[in-house]
């Protein structure tokens, strides 16, 4: 007999007792598969807690949520060359805010540069929607681009990416090999500042409604890709799956919930917006930051490296936080069930 | 062996007084198992599947009836966590309030199991109190 975890001991009890006749015995099979194989809630909590860095406060959850008041600055770290000291950098910069912006002395935009800085975080995934040439992708802007994509010279609104496949990537890295000369501004986005900023019992039922499994579908490119908004990685950080443009399509009754977040993320209190210079390399969270890119003008388009990285190396991950936090435990087990729905 | 602590579950549950039988004939078996001189667990251990093989039953069943004989004192419950990768038991409990949130298995490099995907196996095995009273005077001592 194959082994089984106790939730699918539990239901294979549930459905022997569905067929006792005896109503007596029939309570008694109920009560003692429960009694045995049904696990507290607190566990699932603990899990949660434990595996995702939830908890009650922003401290513990180890983040520092940003608006569009914070200085692009703060997000620099200036290198001669990258090394364990850089990868300490771009880590705990990554789990406080989400974000940070490379920037490595005197060294071309080559695409070996993006693999190069990917070994110390995390491995590179080997599709980019449907390209699969390489682990890297030279973004370039044209007229004639794919609408809704990073190819297209129009203005390109909030989403993550990677919205079309089972998993989303955890990490994203544009090196920039040339900028134009008007326009093609970054916009980012804190998911955690923004949510964190919507009333504790409003900001419950969004992320719990968002969070069935059929809630939203994604389809570009030839993917389709039905899930929830907010869910739970495999490694138990909580991650937003969201974008505001053609690509998705919701379900009747997240309609609400997402033009609530659609009018609440676009505010622009929460819009940190600036141009990275030619070289840099701006890394973040793909599952608690947004990103977006102002139209292109100009014959000088702008052009940068693409990477996606799957997740933190497995080392990191249990010491460095990402993903949207901090969200109460109970909330937590809320949307892991819902997810399941 | 005659239990003469499951009466008040046979007069209780007349409908499964039968099967209690089966089963009391059952851990009898399982008690006179031979030992290597002392009270040896592994050899003693019950778990609920084997239980519905020997009686005809299912599973959902057994426990009902081994809930009956932990209930008087006869057996204890615990459960042996297994690794859903390696098949090899990493731990140990006795209560359910206790089985852990995530298990590592010491045979693979870095992986954690939550609760969601360890494998639990419930396995009943005589209380201290029976084995006081009873089993050490079938053993002996060579």
């Amino acid at each position: 007999m194959a082994r089984q975890t106790a939730d699918q001991h539990l239901e294979t009890l549930y459905a022997q007792a569905r067929n006792e006749p005896d109503p007596q015995v029939k309570a008694s099979r109920i009560r003692m598969a429960e009694h045995y194989y049904k696990f507290r809630l607190e566990q699932k909590l603990g899990r949660s807690i434990h595996m995702a860095g939830i908890s009650s406060n922003v401290k513990m959850g180890k983040i520092e949520p940003w608006d569009g008041d914070l200085n692009p600055k703060d997000l620099l770290i200036d290198a001669d060359d990258v090394g364990d000291i850089q990868q300490n950098q771009i880590l705990t910069a990554l789990e406080k805010r989400g974000i940070c912006q490379l920037r490595i002395t005197a060294q071309s935009a080559d695409d070996y540069v993006v693999k190069a800085v990917a070994k110390l975080i995390g491995p590179l995934t080997r599709r980019q929607n449907d390209f699969k040439k390489d682990v890297v992708k030279l973004i370039v802007p044209k007229a004639a681009g794919v609408a809704n994509s990073g190819d297209t010279l129009a203005d390109l609104g909030l989403h993550v990416d990677g919205t079309q496949h089972t998993e989303t990537p955890c990490i994203l890295m544009f090196h920039y090999v040339s900028g134009a000369k008007l326009g093609a501004t970054s916009v980012f986005v804190d998911t955690a500042r923004a949510l964190l900023d919507i009333k504790a019992d409003r900001r419950q039922q969004i992320l719990v409604n968002l969070a069935r499994s059929d809630a939203a579908t994604f389809s570009k490119k030839k993917m389709v890709h039905t899930g929830p908004i907010f869910y739970f990685s495999p490694t138990g950080r909580l991650v937003c799956r969201i974008r505001f443009d053609s690509v998705i399509g919701l379900h009747p009754e997240c309609i609400d919930d997402f033009n609530y977040l659609l009018r609440k993320f676009n505010d622009s209190k929460y819009r940190l917006e600036f141009k990275p210079r030619e070289g840099d390399i701006i890394i973040f969270d793909n599952w608690r930051v947004l990103h977006a890119r102002d139209e292109v003008f100009g014959k000088k388009v702008r052009q940068h490296w693409r990477g996606w990285v799957s997740n933190l190396k497995p080392a990191f991950q249990p010491d460095y936080f990402l993903g949207i936090r901090p969200i109460p435990a109970a909330i937590a087990a809320k949307i892991e069930a819902a997810n399941k729905r | 062996m005659y239990f003469p602590e499951l009466d008040p579950y046979r007069d209780r549950l007349p409908q499964l007084s039968s099967a209690l039988t089966q089963l009391e004939a059952y851990l009898s078996e399982v008690v006179a198992r031979p030992t290597r001189g002392r009270f040896d667990h592994a050899s003693h251990d019950v778990a609920p599947v084997q239980v519905a093989n020997r009686l005809g039953v299912d599973e959902g069943l057994a426990l009902v009836l081994l809930s009956y004989f932990e209930e008087a004192g006869i057996i204890d419950h615990r459960y042996d966590l297994y690794c859903p990768v390696t098949d090899l038991v990493v731990d140990r409990f006795s209560s359910k309030s206790n089985l852990p949130a995530s298990i590592h298995c010491p045979y693979e490099i870095a992986t954690e199991h939550t609760v969601d995907d360890y494998f639990v196996e419930l396995v009943f095995n005589f209380s201290s109190r029976f084995i006081d009273r009873h089993i050490h005077d079938h053993v002996g001592v060579r």
